[in-house]
């Protein structure tokens, strides 16, 4: 740590500082109230640069922007006794990607916390919700993400041939019909499961390779062999 | 294989202060837009789109990438309004944060192609700081701005909006400056804090 850590706050709040040492004034901002207090104010002070800088956006934006929030989930509060230092570092220092693997985690484990009350099902769940987590939380993991033809949005999470399917703000299905996921490649699909009737889903689908897509159509209730449906997504796996 | 996961929504340990908050400030917006109010949500835009787009214009100079960067901001403003918290600033320096931020992420993201390509980037940096200066002249119309800014040290200016409105790292600044890193640094936040007094913010 240099001596003079102290005086980054400056170009900490401007966002001047290079990433090592922007981790490292991050850091030190949870040790010493000071600088957290410095650092508020003269964001402030920026505050008013940027008001200053002020100008019309193209009114088209806004249309846009409303339409992308109507189907776009909200991030979960974050529980639990606040650890105001662990929540500033979501904010300040999350990456879009950190934040959005840090809320599928939180959904993950409330996975664990909801579903089960046998203890052979917990087991189960347990061991599930250790693979789907592992799959999150490889630093190398691939995204992809595609909304469905009929609303809700489908994500995809890769990792060393193992994936997880995501889905949120599905609309819900007749009674007599259901969601089913596919992993699909050339000329061949096979079952991944049914995605169950609720607004959002998580499924881990073992074993999957280079060239695969996932899939998801809507078929009778119980599940079909194979799709009866033209899927409304294919997403890709690991692209 | 399959579940629904259906988050717990809670009432946030600060809504005794909250009640107490008059309801058009921009903060009881934001909490409004956590509960996925949609109507508070076009209010917030409304209120704050003018400064995220010519923050972001600033520093990215390009009018279409300023709008993308513009509407992920907004996106991630309505995904995250669950996790605002008010004792880290006010609610539009939040925003604004978030806005300067993803700004210089596209600004780092695209130079880091750039600087494996070519030497030229040091020449063109040059140049990008002659508009960058200039344009400060030209636009900080906004009188108390431009008068507080006026109180700063040449050095202390140069490299607060050189950092903020131009996007560029502090030692990049020193480089443009030909001033010693340490001494950069170290007037970026006396300038700031000479800014901060002069505007009489302090949050
Ligand atoms: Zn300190």
């Amino acid at each position: 740590m240099s001596p003079d850590i102290h005086t980054s706050t400056g170009a900490y709040a401007a966002d001047a500082l290079p990433p090592a040492e922007r981790e490292e004034v991050e850091q030190h901002l949870a040790d010493c109230p000071a600088c957290a207090q410095e650092v508020i104010e003269l964001r402030a002070a920026l505050t008013r640069m940027a008001d200053a800088a002020a100008e019309p956006p193209p009114p088209a934006l806004r249309a846009r922007v409303l339409a992308d929030v109507r189907r776009t989930r909200q991030l979960p509060p974050v529980l639990g006794p606040g650890d105001s230092r662990g929540r500033s570092r979501w904010w300040w220092a999350g990456t879009p990607l950190q934040i959005a693997a840090a809320a599928l985690l939180i959904a993950v484990v409330s996975l664990g916390v909801l579903l089960v009350q046998r203890q052979h099902q917990l087991d189960e769940q347990r061991q599930l919700v250790a693979e789907i987590t592992s799959v999150l939380n490889d630093p190398g993991r691939a995204v992809t993400t595609a909304d469905l033809a009929s609303g809700g949005r489908g994500t995809v999470v890769e990792s060393h041939g193992q994936a997880v399917f995501l889905a949120s703000d599905l609309p819900s299905v007749a009674s007599a019909r259901t969601y089913q996921l596919w992993v699909m490649s050339p000329g061949h699909a096979r079952s991944a499961g049914l995605l169950g009737r609720g607004k959002s889903a998580q499924v881990l689908v073992p074993a999957v390779g280079p060239g695969d897509s996932v899939g998801v159509t809507v078929e009778p209730a119980g599940g079909s062999p194979q799709p009866t449906t033209a899927p409304l997504v294919t997403i890709p796996v690991g692209s | 294989m399959a579940a629904d996961v259906r988050p717990l929504r809670r009432r946030s340990r600060h809504d005794a202060v909250i009640a107490s908050e008059p309801d058009n400030t921009l903060e009881a917006v934001v909490r409004r837009v956590a509960h996925g109010d949609e109507s508070a949500f076009e209010r917030l835009y409304d209120d704050v789109s003018g400064a995220v787009f010519g923050l972001i214009r600033r520093v990215l100079r390009d009018p279409a990438q300023a709008e993308e960067v513009t509407q992920e901001v907004f996106v991630e403003v309505w995904r995250t309004a669950t996790r605002f918290d008010a004792r880290k600033g006010s609610a539009r320096t939040w925003i604004l944060t978030m806005a300067h931020r993803r700004a210089v992420d596209r600004v780092r993201s695209a130079q880091a192609t750039h600087d494996r390509e070519d030497t030229v980037a040091a020449r063109e940096q040059v140049r990008v700081f002659d508009e960058v200066a200039e344009e400060v002249e030209l636009r900080l119309e906004q009188q108390q701005v431009h008068h507080c800014l006026g109180t700063l040290t040449e050095l202390q200016r140069e490299s607060v909006t050189l950092a903020f409105y131009g996007g560029y790292t502090y030692p990049e600044v020193a480089t443009l400056l030909g001033a010693p890193l340490g001494t950069v640094k170290t007037r970026m936040r006396d300038g700031l804090i000479r800014l901060r007094d002069c505007l009489g913010v302090t949050r």
